[in-house]
């Protein structure tokens, strides 16, 4: 029996797409595309990618122009979960793409893209989560910041949204989980690895807004109707941490004599 | 009086209206303004009960020279007042806009004076807002019924969704708990802001810049389990208010005991699971292409507490299955239990690919425990899938209350299960539906 062979990428998304271009150049083509950490398998022999930005462009505007955008987005997502596998499964679901061109995204049945889609689709969760809940503190410089710890780095698929919304104020959100910050500068946005984030001196305002909002949170919800497991179902406990309403200590309730 | 308790007041005046979406309006961001809207909304939190926190909802004011028995605003009623003012409010709406707290603001507020006082202060605070601010969020505003048409004129520039209130389901519900309201000035602003939101289409067609009246479209809420009225008249109601009203959004709030009219309910439970089914059956008004008259009728004027109103219409109606899930159309497939908007659309898509077998339904997001009973793959049922009615309403039922599977014997279960509740005559009230 003759040894199979597999691809090791740097890690990176490029790296990823210029080992699926290096895969279509070799006959047999190869099994796996791992990544220096994955599980190596006895009996597989490894082959080492050189990540080239022209090479990944190539594939990139494969994917797009003959699966579509959509793939395309699923494949990014997908990769984003960081999962130890996620080299073979995006590599097998592109190559999918390229024999059955536009049906990839219809074909909701088969393993290939339900594997991708599952993975994507986690992603995409965790950054509609952070999109409702991150929360942006006033510093005494003026910049505002907001700690994240989620799951999956999302930081790439939110910014663009909060740098949208909040265009006329500058902000930091830090990612402590994956070392990441997004920085807004009120001009333009950059992604960047950062190891410590400086704990922020907030404003007194802002120590007034954070008693504000706790005490909008707390008086809006009708005790008649107090459903703990329903709120956890909305709002998963991971989040809390790092939510005003959720870790403020509450305020006495003078004005209704509570 | 500091702002934290006017907040404190103001929310606790304003947490018993259930409309809290941010949902409708698609406004992008522009550079140098502050702010945007996006279409399906955004829930910012969900408070202790499990409601959605969207919007930061408090009045302007919660003086009020009203006495409807089931507000807790009512002049009568023994709570500490209080006012913003529209610089409060609007400074308060942009610090926790800028902190991701909030999608914006839902305005309402108590009528001191004329209605039309109560809406100049809110039109002030939401004019702080967009021309002070430029606030491009989303903004809630409730129309005072009694306002005159031109203070709805100029609202309905400013905001994304306005709402006036039916408050109760029927007329006669009005007269007995809010003789100051009628039907006809709720009504009326109701049509204000129909008829502008038309108008306003028909200008944009012709000039592109001008802005837009009420984009996100109108809604309303009403009070259930106050007042003796039937699901069907809350339905058929709601259906009309769709129809002929155009409103985006109806919503239920089960009632709860705030007032002290001899006429209403005390020291009960509000009922949420009636809420709950008249919200699904909304849903299914909305999205699935069903009617009223197809869920509720003279005989079965109410819900069914322990199905899902789609589960029950599919019991009634053995003639419409099995369902082909290779060949039925997006409506039929929406017809069916355990088969949603997401996954009938996945079976569109997928099966232009291939013809879909009974083991690939659960990949597309079916719930299988449903839909089994009533759909075929290419002419083949599902594996357990049963025929006895009397079966099928039993396994839907433990999935929709599971409490019920704890019940200890067969017989005993069997019981737990009702022959609907039917009043014995269809109530005399007239439900305002009939003449809307």
């Amino acid at each position: 029996m003759s040894d199979r062979t597999a691809l090791m990428f740097d890690g990176s998304f490029d790296g990823l797409l210029t080992a699926i271009f290096e895969a279509y150049t070799q006959r047999p083509m190869p099994a796996e595309i791992i990544e220096p950490d994955s599980q190596q398998h006895l009996g597989m022999v490894y082959r080492n990618v050189r990540t080239d930005a022209a090479k990944a462009a190539r594939v990139r505007r494969g994917i797009r122009t003959q699966m579509g955008g959509e793939a395309y987005d699923n494949a990014w997502k997908a990769f984003l979960s960081q999962h130890p596998e996620r080299g073979t499964f995006i590599y097998r679901y592109v190559r999918l793409g390229f024999q059955i061109k536009q049906q990839l995204v219809r074909s909701l049945t088969d393993e290939r893209v339900i594997t991708v889609n599952k993975l994507a689709s986690l992603v995409a969760r965790e950054a509609s989560h952070l999109l409702q809940f991150v929360r942006l503190g006033e510093t005494e410089t003026g910049v505002y910041y907001s700690e994240i710890t989620p799951t999956y780095p999302v930081l790439p698929l939110i910014m663009p949204h909060f740098v949208h919304r909040l265009n006329t104020q500058a902000f930091v959100i830090y990612d402590k989980t994956h070392k990441q910050a997004g920085l807004y500068n009120g001009r333009q946005w950059v992604l960047t690895d950062a190891d410590n984030a400086q704990p922020p001196a907030y404003t007194a305002e802002e120590r007034q807004y954070r008693q504000l909002w706790k005490t909008f949170y707390d008086t809006v919800a009708i005790t008649e109707r107090i459903n703990p497991k329903l709120r956890q179902q909305f709002m998963p406990k991971k989040y809390w941490r790092n939510m005003v309403e959720m870790t403020e200590t509450p305020t006495a309730h003078p004005a209704l004599g509570e | 009086m500091d702002i934290m308790q006017k907040l404190e007041i103001l929310t606790d005046s304003a947490k018993y209206d259930a409309a809290c979406t941010s949902s409708g309006s698609d406004r992008s961001p522009v550079a140098g303004k502050l702010g945007g809207t996006c279409a399906p909304g955004i829930c910012h939190s969900f408070s202790a009960d499990g409601r959605c926190i969207s919007l930061l909802k408090v009045l302007q004011s919660n003086v009020c020279m009203y006495d409807c028995q089931y507000c807790v605003n009512r002049r009568s009623n023994d709570v500490p007042r209080a006012s913003f003012t529209p610089r409060e409010l609007a400074d308060l709406t942009i610090g926790m806009y800028r902190r991701n707290y909030i999608e914006g603001l839902f305005l309402s507020s108590g009528v001191s004076g004329t209605p039309d006082h109560a809406m100049e202060e809110m039109i002030r605070t939401i004019r702080i807002l967009r021309e002070e601010y430029g606030f491009r969020g989303y903004i809630h505003a409730k129309a005072i019924p009694g306002c005159s048409p031109e203070a709805v004129e100029l609202l309905g520039r400013l905001v994304d969704r306005m709402s006036v209130n039916i408050e109760l389901p029927s007329e006669q519900g009005l007269k007995t708990f809010a003789p100051a309201k009628t039907k006809q000035n709720i009504l009326a602003p109701m049509r204000h802001i129909r008829d502008g939101i038309t108008q306003s289409k028909e200008e944009l067609a012709v000039y592109r810049h001008v802005p837009k009246f009420v984009p996100a479209g109108q809604s309303t809420q009403m009070i259930v389990g106050a007042t003796p009225d039937t699901d069907r008249q809350i339905l058929r109601l709601t259906e009309g208010l769709y129809k002929q009203y155009g409103l985006k959004r109806v919503f239920f709030s089960a009632y709860i005991p705030v007032g002290t009219h001899a006429l209403l309910p005390k020291n009960t439970p509000p009922p949420l699971l009636r809420e709950h089914r008249l919200y699904q059956t909304d849903w299914l008004l909305r999205f699935y292409g069903f009617s009223v008259d197809e869920i509720v009728d003279e005989e079965h004027p109410s819900l069914d507490p322990f199905l899902d109103p789609k589960c029950a219409w599919a019991l009634r109606h053995p003639e419409y299955f099995p369902v082909e899930i290779n060949r039925a159309d997006k409506e039929t497939l929406l017809h069916v239990p355990g088969i949603g908007v997401k996954s009938a659309l996945r079976i569109l898509r997928a099966r232009r690919v291939g013809a879909l077998r009974p083991e690939d339904l659960k990949k597309l997001g079916v719930v299988v425990k449903r839909a089994k009973f009533f759909v075929t793959c290419n002419g083949r049922r599902l594996p357990d899938a049963i025929d006895d009615p009397v079966i099928v309403y039993r396994h839907l039922a433990e999935l929709s209350r599971p409490e019920l599977k704890k019940a200890a014997s067969p017989m005993e279960q069997l019981t737990l299960f009702p022959t609907p509740n039917l009043p014995t005559g269809e109530d005399v009230m007239a439900c305002l539906t009939g003449q809307l």
